[in-house]
């Protein structure tokens, strides 16, 4: 095992615990931390295997090794954006349609309250 | 209410509130809530519509049953949860969630109930497998419900029959502690580990559930996947929440 990998093996269980650490304190729900978890568990394998990610860039008929890091980073990297993008579509609608229902509820209560007096 | 009685000094009578979460069952529900107004007339019901496309909130209104109808769908545990804020607000001393669809019977109610009057348990969940009668689940359920009841007596050391059943009552420390902190999602297999470590104690009667007669389960297609992977994250990490004080 030689000095990077060593650091790479490092900087992944430190992440992994981050994410772990941060949903424990409930600052990401359970949900979401999957995703980085999946992951960070798959960094953590390919660091630890890091003869089998010189096989992979082989056969993917990638020269230079390293550069497949970066596919895989940069892969990962739009899956998460992309599932993001989802999550906060979700919230923004249906922080509108909270608004507009509170909006209808308080004309109503306006209506209901001018008729009490 | 039930505060001033105390006071006064007359053995107070436990208001008991039945929580219906309830997602496009226009079908079952008027039955369901035939029977149980029928079976216990001294009970309120909350039926909590969550975001139905079809006429249940209709249904429930002309029955002159309360309905709290949420604006957006946010899942069967965000719709229970609704019902233990309802059941907190208005100084309910036991609440019981039922399934909506007609899987549950009201004639189990009392059953579910008697130990929480007792005060022998915090909450009571009604188990398909303990009477082994009765609608006993399809196949992959059977699977989930038995590698969370592995998994239960691996973390909590306690064994539940039925970690999956949707047919529960609490007392009001039990709801009071989850109004404010319940899992969104369904199922909730890491809600009594949770319950575990806040002291509260758990205990499971027999009951008898049927096939559901209307609308269709939750959890289909790929979804039970996601959910064992999602349950087993969760359980380990309240696990490693421990016991709060």
């Amino acid at each position: 095992m030689n000095k990077i990998q060593i650091i790479l093996i490092a900087s992944c269980l430190l992440f992994f615990l981050l994410v772990i650490q941060l949903t424990r304190k409930r600052k990401i729900q359970v949900k979401y931390s999957l995703i980085w978890l999946i992951c960070s568990a798959v960094l953590l394998f390919f660091s630890i295997f890091k003869g089998l990610f010189d096989h992979l860039a082989h056969a993917m008929g990638i020269v230079y090794a390293p550069s497949l890091i970066l596919v895989v980073l940069v892969f990962l990297g739009l899956i998460l954006g992309i599932h993001l993008s989802i999550v906060v579509s979700k919230i923004s609608d249906d922080n509108r349609k909270l608004i507009q229902e509170i909006g209808l509820l308080k004309q109503r209560f306006d209506q209901l309250t001018k008729n009490d007096h | 209410m039930s505060e001033k009685n105390q006071k006064k000094g007359n053995p107070p009578q436990p208001r008991v509130l039945v929580i219906l979460p309830a997602f496009n069952e226009e079908e079952a529900l008027p039955d369901v809530l035939h029977r149980l107004q029928t079976r216990h007339p001294g009970f309120d019901i909350v039926v909590v519509d969550d975001a139905s496309t079809d006429r249940t909130r209709e249904i429930v209104s002309a029955m002159n049953i309360p309905v709290i109808s949420l604006p957006i769908n946010t899942g069967i545990g965000g719709a229970e949860q609704t019902g233990f804020l309802y059941a907190w607000d208005h100084h309910y001393d036991i609440a019981i969630k039922m399934d909506s669809d007609g899987q549950h019977d009201p004639n189990d109610l009392s059953r579910l109930l008697a130990p929480i009057l007792e005060q022998t348990a915090d909450t009571v969940i009604g188990s398909r497998f303990l009477s082994k009668k009765g609608f006993q689940t399809t196949f992959y359920r059977r699977i989930g419900s038995r590698l969370f009841r592995f998994l239960n007596r691996l973390f909590i050391g306690q064994t539940l029959t039925d970690p999956t059943s949707g047919f529960r009552a609490y007392n009001r420390q039990a709801f009071g502690l989850l109004k404010d902190n319940y899992p969104t999602d369904y199922p909730e297999p890491e809600m009594y580990l949770f319950m575990k470590n806040n002291s509260l104690r758990i205990l499971e009667v027999p009951v008898i559930m049927k096939e559901r007669q209307g609308g269709s389960s939750s959890i289909f297609g790929w979804k039970p996947f996601y959910f064992v992977l999602k349950g087993i994250a969760a359980l380990i990490i309240e696990y490693s929440r421990g016991h709060h004080e």
